[in-house]
């Protein structure tokens, strides 16, 4: 298969017997290699859940995801650690960067897990942060960064170890709107030169408009889908917006 | 980034961070081994072997009580640690969502336990080394031992003991810390912050029936070991029942306290919708709540604490009024009838010290004193006429009057020249003794030296009162003022023997 990311009619609910609630209503879509996807919906809409099942943090009530070919909700144990160390990098939206460790540090420990050599993780370290831009914050600690330097590294930290996915929730949500567009830039850099595939979750239309494809979520379900081909991303963006307006302007369900 | 490496960091930011947790580790440590190193100070000091073995008394109970306080601790250092691990529940999410295996992330504690262990012992030691010097010298002040001999002690024994303990305990810590890291989900970790407190409310109605009957209970424990005592503690087992009564009553108070003071207040609707107050008791039922089993533990800890104070302070109490009543004298001396053994050495300085602590104003030096120099006359070997002899002496020598009194007064009783051993004498030889004694007011003093001198032969023995009138009669003959003065002797001695009776 040619595509890194299948998500197979995936349900999930959660919650107790007092209070049942369907974040993932049987969703399918796919993800090519090299693909900048976006997911916009509305809060509650399920973006977050979905992100949270893919990258293994939480487990579907029924359905399958691939990755890369490979039936994640079906791995365990040492397999799972092995997927989320060697196939996934993740962004969150407030950094969670380790406050113990320099920005280096927290870079590197990605590799050291995988218990590689300490010049090919110097080598690695320094190329990534040349290419982000943050090669001079690498000694200091996150308390000393600011949030597009602390978001610019957790970057760094997720694609170190040329995952095949790289998963982002929305990542310039504690970011102003400089960092942001320096952010997305940067992730627009990874996509373009580095061919990384980015899965990013967002309710900022702006941050979409960064994609390549926009997928729109609404209540656990795929409500639209559109591609930006070959328009400008100022024409994409306004088509985004159209579909915004859509998506909250009408109050019922049925238009 | 190696694993090690990673602990490290983590203990250089706990160290700010945890810091009271670092104290109370040292300080555990400290107090410990103190316990454990009074054995090995005291036995190296100088008393007695009554207070030896006193002494000896202490260092174990000490010794018991040093496990029992290691107990608890051990308790605070596990609910210590849970509590600063749940602390840490998104740290370990981004681990494992980097792909760290449960086992690294254990790894990493492993070493943050061991690194924090090795830095609280080797501190807490140091201090306890401290404190015990300390502790030594306050014991050796509290049993008057010889401080000259003081050296600086460390006990490997107590070291040794202190280190296998809290070994011990730092690896039921690192059991407990793997088996909370191996449970979590790793949603659960991400979204630590997230998550409101699921709180569990309990029937008002159920709380206040179990409130009832706790209160009842604990009442009726607590009666058990006081009013009724009598009645229900027969045997020792039976101390058990009001002990679980209560402290399982204990329990249930609390677990139902919050429902019964929530549904008190809301009844009062006036005073629950007043202000912040729907918001301070909603706050504090759930507090006493979430915290029922700790607030339980803590009152029982509490309420053994009080009791264990008060009841050896009364033990010490009663223990030294006993000591008071049993042994009212510094010292105690028994007659053994018929033993003409009985030798007790001094027994003139012991006797004459005895009637002072009687309470007889006796001056106890003084009766010494005359005692010894009563028959200074015989210096130069002349008996004869000795008596005057002497008096003059002491005279002429600027003596106070009751020294050179004793040596007219000693030889003879009742006031009466003729009541003296060796020979009736002459009442018109000399007019001024015959008058002396006749007129002279015998002091306490004079008395005793007069007994002695009815008990002690030459040669520095001492006789029962029998026997040296048995000695008299040998070295001087019997004549017929000897039945008068041996009846006055024993009259004498009598009247000893009523002072100490009276008494």
């Amino acid at each position: 298969m040619s595509n890194i990311l299948k998500i197979d009619k995936v349900e999930k609910y959660y919650g107790s017997k007092s209070s049942l609630t369907k974040a993932l209503d049987n969703l399918s879509f796919e993800v090519d290699k090299g693909e900048f996807v976006a997911i916009m919906g509305a809060s509650g809409s399920g973006k977050t859940t979905l992100l949270n099942c893919i990258s293994t943090i939480d487990k579907v009530t029924s359905g399958h995801i691939f990755v890369g070919g490979e039936d994640i909700t079906k791995l365990r144990g040492n397999n799972l650690n092995k997927f989320r160390r060697e196939k996934l990098g993740f962004i969150f939206q407030d950094f969670n960067l380790l406050d113990t460790l320099t920005a280096y540090e927290n870079i590197s420990l990605a590799l050291s897990i995988q218990n590689k050599s300490a010049k090919e993780i110097e080598k690695k370290v320094t190329d990534v942060a040349t290419k982000l831009g943050i090669k001079d914050v690498l000694q200091k600690y996150p308390y000393q960064m600011s949030g597009g330097q602390k978001q610019r590294v957790a970057s760094a930290r997720a694609i170190i170890t040329d995952p095949q996915i790289v998963l982002a929730d929305e990542p310039t949500g504690a970011l102003d709107s400089k960092s942001s567009r320096m952010l997305l830039e940067s992730f627009d850099y990874l996509n373009e030169k580095l061919n990384t595939t980015i899965l990013m979750v967002t309710h900022d239309s702006f941050c979409a408009s960064y994609a390549s494809r926009v997928i729109f979520i609404k209540d656990g379900k795929v409500f639209n889908e559109i591609i930006k081909g070959n328009s400008s991303r100022k024409d994409f963006f306004d088509k985004i917006i159209d579909v915004v307006t859509l998506l909250g302007g009408e109050e019922n369900d049925n238009y | 980034m190696t694993t090690i490496k990673l602990s490290f960091r983590n203990i250089k930011k706990s160290f700010k961070d945890y810091a009271i947790y670092f104290f109370t580790l040292i300080l555990g440590v400290a107090i410990f081994y103190v316990f454990n190193s009074i054995e090995s100070q005291t036995v190296l000091l100088d008393v007695t072997e009554s207070t030896y073995e006193i002494i000896d008394m202490m260092t174990t109970m000490l010794s018991a009580a040093s496990i029992f306080v290691a107990f608890i601790l051990g308790f605070l250092i596990i609910y210590a640690s849970r509590f600063l691990m749940k602390r840490r529940n998104k740290e370990f999410g981004i681990y494992m969502l980097l792909g760290m295996s449960k086992r690294k992330i254990s790894m990493v504690l492993f070493f943050e336990t061991i690194l924090i262990g090795i830095i609280s012992l080797v501190v807490g030691l140091g201090l306890g080394v401290l404190l015990s010097q300390l502790m030594s010298m306050l014991v050796a002040n509290m049993f008057e031992a010889d401080m000259t001999k003081y050296q600086f002690i460390f006990s490997s024994n107590a070291c040794i003991k202190t280190l296998i303990y809290f070994g011990i305990m730092y690896a039921i810590v690192m059991l407990f810390n793997t088996i909370n890291v191996g449970k979590c989900k790793l949603i659960d970790l991400i979204q630590t912050n997230k998550k409101s407190e699921t709180v569990k409310m309990k029937n008002p109605m159920l709380c206040t029936i179990v409130f009832i009957i706790s209160a009842i209970a604990l009442g009726y424990a607590y009666y058990m070991v006081t009013g009724g005592i009598n009645e229900t503690i027969k045997t020792p087992e039976d101390i058990f029942k009001p002990i679980v009564i209560g402290a399982v009553s204990t329990f249930f108070i609390f677990w139902s306290l919050s429902g019964l003071i929530l549904k008190a207040v809301m009844s009062m609707k006036n005073l629950y919708v007043k202000g912040l107050n729907t918001f301070t008791f909603r706050q504090v039922s759930s507090k006493i709540n979430t915290t029922v089993f700790s607030m339980t533990i803590i009152s029982l800890m509490l309420f053994v604490t009080i009791c264990v104070l008060s009841s050896s302070l009364s033990l010490k109490n009663s223990m030294t009024a006993n000591l008071d009543e049993l042994a009212p004298a510094d010292i105690q001396l028994e007659k053994r009838v018929l033993n003409e053994n009985w030798l007790d050495q001094g027994y003139n300085e012991e006797q004459i010290k005895n009637s002072k602590e009687k309470g007889y104003n006796v001056d106890v030096d003084k009766a010494i004193a005359i005692g010894y120099v009563h028959d200074i006359g015989k210096y130069d070997g002349e008996i004869h006429g000795h008596v005057m002899k002497e008096y003059n002496y002491l005279k002429e020598k600027g003596y106070d009057e009751d020294y050179y009194n004793i040596c007219l007064t000693h030889s003879y009783l009742n006031n009466d020249i003729v009541c003296t051993a060796g020979g009736i004498p002459d009442i018109n030889e000399n007019p001024f003794l015959t008058n002396f004694i006749k007129n002279h007011e015998y002091t306490i003093e004079e008395k005793i030296i007069n007994l002695c001198d009815l008990m002690c032969p030459p040669g520095g023995k001492v006789y029962t009162i029998d026997k040296r009138l048995i000695d008299l009669i040998i070295r001087k003959g019997a004549y017929t003022n000897t039945q008068y003065h041996v009846k006055e002797t024993y009259k004498l001695k009598d009247y000893f023997d009523n002072l100490q009776r009276l008494l």
